[in-house]
Formats: C-alpha cells, structure tokens, sequence
C-alpha cells in the first residue's frame, strides 16, 4: 500500500479490549435500562406501566389483530408526505441559499412557518383537505419540509466561495458549476436535513391520525383511552422502532452518496 | 509582446459602517512577458501580487489600464490560462484523477481522451499512484502537485502560479520548486508566478520583478541570466546571494510599511 494508509494504520492502534467493543457497550447500557424499566413496572403496578413480559405478548395481539396492515397504509401516507418534502424542499433550500432576492421574498415565510406551532394549524388543513389521503400527507409534508428547506439553504450558503472561483477560472460553466460545485457541497447539510425531517414526518403522521382518530394514531387513542397498556406500549415501540429505521436509511444513503467522506474519515 | 500589461490599476471599494473607503492596490503596472518565459513577481504581502494574478487571467477586471494576450484584450478567464492556487482549491468530492479533468471537461474532448490526458499529467506530478484517491488523503505537497496537473492539463498557453508552495514546509517546497523547473524546461510555457519568497523567485525565474507594498506599483524589474538546468548549483552561486540582497534591500522599506498596516486591515 501506499506511504499515506501505512501512516495511518501505525498511528492508531492501541490494544482492543472486548470492553471497547461497541455491541458489548451497548447491551451492557440497554439490558441496565431494560432492567430499571421493569423494577419501575413492578413497583408501579401494570395501572400504569406494561411489564416487558406483556409488552412481547402485546405486539404478539397487534399482529393477530390485524393492525399491522392499517400501520403500513400509515406508513405510505408518510412516504408520499416526506417524498414530495424533499423534493420540494431541496430545489427551495438551494435557491434561497444561493439568491439574495429569493432568500429576501421567501426567506422570512420559511423561517416564520419554520418556527410556528404547525399542529395549530391541523384544523385549517381539514377545512382544506378534509380527514383523508391529503390531509394526512399534507401534515406530514408540513411537518418535514421546514427542515429541509433550512438545512439545504445553510448547506448552499456555505459553499466555499475559492471552490465556486476554482470552477471559474477553469471555465465550467454556471450550470455546471452548480451540479459539480454547489450541491455536491451542500450534500452533507442536505442529508442532516433529511434526518431531522423524517424523524418530524413521523410525529407530523401520528399527530394528524390522533386528531382525527384514524389509521395508526387512531390505534394509539383506542388504546390509551381503552387503557390497553401493553399493546398501546407495543404500538410506540414499533413506531419508534420504525422511525429510526428511517433516519438510519438515509445514512446509509448518505454513506453511498458520499463516499468522499467516509474515506477521509477512514485516513 | 505576448503577454502585455499597460497601465493597469485596481481599486477595492470597502464597506466600513457609516461610510465607504477606496483602496487602491494596483497603480500604474506595466510591463510585458515573451512568450516561454518564465516571470516571477514578488513582493510584500498586501501589495496586490494576487489580485494581479487574477487580473491576469481574467477572474476580475482592472480600473484601469488593460492586460493583453497575443495583442487580445483579457475580459473574462479562458482555458489559454491556467492557474495554480495557493490554496490546493481541489473539489473534496472529486478524486484526484477527477480533479485533474475539471479544466477538460469544458473543452469538447472525449471522455476516454480527457481521462488519458489527465493520466499523462498525472504521471508527470509523479501521482499516476493516487489517481482514485481523495484530496483530503494527499499531503500538502501531493495537493499542490495535483493543482500543478489541474492547471497544465488544460494545456494553456499561460502558467499563472499564485504563491502556489507558500503553504509548504520548507524541504517539500524546494522539492516542488526543482520539480516545477523540470516539468517547466521539458514544456516550455510562459509562466507568472507570484511569491513573497526572494529565493523562490530567484531560483525559478528568468526575470524577477519586483512590487512596492500598497499600492503595488513595480519597482525593479531583474534579468536573471542563469543557465539551465540550474539545479541546486545555482542556489549555491554568488551571483544568487548577490541578487538576494538586491531585492531584499528593495523590499526592505515596502515591507516594514507592510507590516505596520497589517495591524489595521
């Protein structure tokens, strides 16, 4: 190999101990809080928290039930929301970040919305859209797009200004410079954007079905108010479960995405 | 003359809070390149070397005055000049090999054509080795050495060099200095390079012209009439300590001015 990886391997290489291991770490962390949370169950009484033995047994009665399809339909809604938050919040971000005018037209709504208590708009949105499809997707649109909108625009506005002169002086063109300079640049505020916005398209998702008592959050309310502990604990777990999944999609993404960085990373 | 400067001045227009103040770092440049030579600038910093550079090639405009090449007025940058940065400037994102096709990629080459010619370049950078890697895996030199082939791949008629080893300790930078005089012998363009290191100058140029601080108007213009190959025999010469206490006694007063002013940008 070469003088540059031969460095690198010699420079960091202390001893492993199989405490160092991260799998190790984790379920030493997860099995004490696992363990906390069932003392906590004991002492409470199953009133009010779920055993983790009933919690299995819940998810066992979620699947048997039939819910499981009602959360996939969920789940598309969400899709079809975050999808058309991204495809019109990634154009939107790269434009304000990169024009004064639009930054300045645009800029102050995106920011206003972006700190506004979007669940009060939910009753405006049924007036709008009624209880279906489109409300659904619309709160879960309402509920990501902020996020990729700001995100983008900071990425875009952070281009390296030699980087932009470097295209320049060797005569790309501005279109091109903008595929080959501006967004492979913003790429890593465009993926943390990402992020932050599907983990809100699922409390967009959940939020809009509670308040109209449908689909999965209508589960949830049927649940609690049921007070069905164990599968309503099940439900969460699953929601959870499925959230950061997603967020961990997009950085397997931005790991095909980017490979620049992991292989700096990896110097 | 093939590269001409005629009275060329730059003023920068600074924003202070309640009003605006001109800054004029060029005045009254003038002075002409023939073709295949090799011109170092030098100077102290702030005098105006690389807004010079950039003039030169087109990035920015002058106030006053015009810059020619081949008798045509410069307007705007073009692939007849290429221009080594000081700072390596290369695209994280982009491999090395990558890098050295961004200039090819606006000349109407094949793809297989631009990849054989950043080959070649590469391979003359002493780098064909690290075609697949990232910038950011290369050491300072390796970088600059990459910018090096960016700049002579598109094959320009015009080498623009901005201080481009001043960020390189001291051993990487005169092995790149002696490499830079092969690659420079072997191909024969003109070359302008901008430095503040006397030695530099003197060791790779033909003729060292020489700026006063801001505003940067020249103050000598010294023929160096060494052979070639020079090698590290000419560093050792008396002519060479002796032009190097020529300039340094020229830059001298400037620099002092220099640093003064530094304190209050």
């Amino acid at each position: 190999m070469t003088a540059v990886a031969e460095a690198a391997s010699t420079q960091a290489k202390p001893r492993e101990r199989w405490t160092d291991n991260k799998w190790v770490q984790r379920a030493i962390v997860w099995g004490a809080l696992l363990a906390l949370y069932e003392l906590l169950a004991i002492i409470l009484g199953d009133f009010y928290l779920a055993s983790l033995e009933d919690i299995v047994s819940g998810f066992g009665q979620i699947v048997e039930e039939g819910r499981i399809p009602t959360v996939l339909t969920s789940l598309e809604h969400l899709l079809v929301g975050f999808a058309l938050a991204a495809a019109v919040g990634i154009p939107i971000g790269v434009a304000m970040g990169r024009s004064f005018v639009v930054d300045q037209v645009i800029g102050m709504y995106v920011r206003g919305l972006f700190v506004t208590s979007l669940a009060a708009l939910l009753p405006l949105l049924i007036i709008l859209f009624g209880v279906g499809f489109r409300f659904q997707v619309a709160v879960v649109f309402l509920f990501s797009v902020f996020f990729v909108i700001v995100n983008t625009a900071a990425g875009a506005r952070a281009v390296p200004r030699q980087l932009m002169r470097t295209a320049e002086a060797f005569c790309v063109s501005p279109t091109r410079r903008f595929t080959a300079v501006v967004l492979p640049s913003s790429l890593p505020y465009i993926v943390i954007g990402l992020r932050l916005a599907v983990a809100n398209a699922y409390t967009g998702m959940v939020l809009a079905e509670l308040w109209v008592g449908v689909g999965t959050g209508g589960i949830l309310k049927n649940m609690g108010q049921n007070r069905d502990l164990p599968k309503f604990f099940a439900m969460v777990l699953l929601i959870t479960a499925l959230a950061a999944f997603s967020s961990y999609l997009i950085r397997v993404l931005e790991k095909r995405l980017m490979p620049w960085a992991k292989e700096v990373r990896a110097a | 003359m093939f590269l001409e400067l005629d009275s060329v001045g730059r003023t920068f227009v600074l924003e202070r809070r309640k009003h605006t103040e001109e800054l004029c770092v060029l005045e009254g440049i003038s002075f002409g390149v023939a073709e295949g030579s090799f011109v170092a600038i030098c100077g102290p910093s702030g005098c105006g070397k690389s807004t010079l550079l950039r003039l030169i090639h087109g990035l920015q405009q002058p106030d006053a005055g015009e810059i020619r090449v081949r008798g045509e007025r410069v307007t705007a940058p073009s692939l007849d000049r290429g221009m080594v940065f000081q700072h390596h400037n290369l695209m994280p994102w982009r491999t090395v090999i990558r890098n050295v096709e961004l200039g090819l990629e606006a000349q109407k080459l094949s793809k297989a054509e631009a990849r054989s010619r950043a080959e070649r370049w590469l391979d003359k950078v002493g780098l064909s080795d690290f075609a697949s890697y990232y910038p950011a895996q290369l050491s300072g030199g390796m970088q600059q050495r990459v910018g090096l082939a960016r700049a002579l791949a598109i094959d320009p008629a015009i080498l623009l060099m901005d201080e481009p080893f001043g960020a390189l300790d001291a051993q990487t930078r005169v092995l790149l200095q002696e490499e830079l005089e092969r690659i420079w012998e072997a191909n024969a363009k003109t070359v302008v390079f901008i430095t503040h290191d006397i030695e530099e100058a003197l060791f790779l140029a033909d003729r060292v012209i020489v700026m006063s601080a801001r505003p940067g108007r020249i103050i000598a213009d010294i023929a160096v009439d060494a052979a070639r190959p020079r090698r590290e025999q000419w560093r050792a010469a008396p002519e060479f300590a002796q032009l190097k206490g020529e300039i340094w006694k020229l830059l001298r007063s400037g620099q002092q001015e220099a640093l003064l002013e530094e304190v209050s940008p």
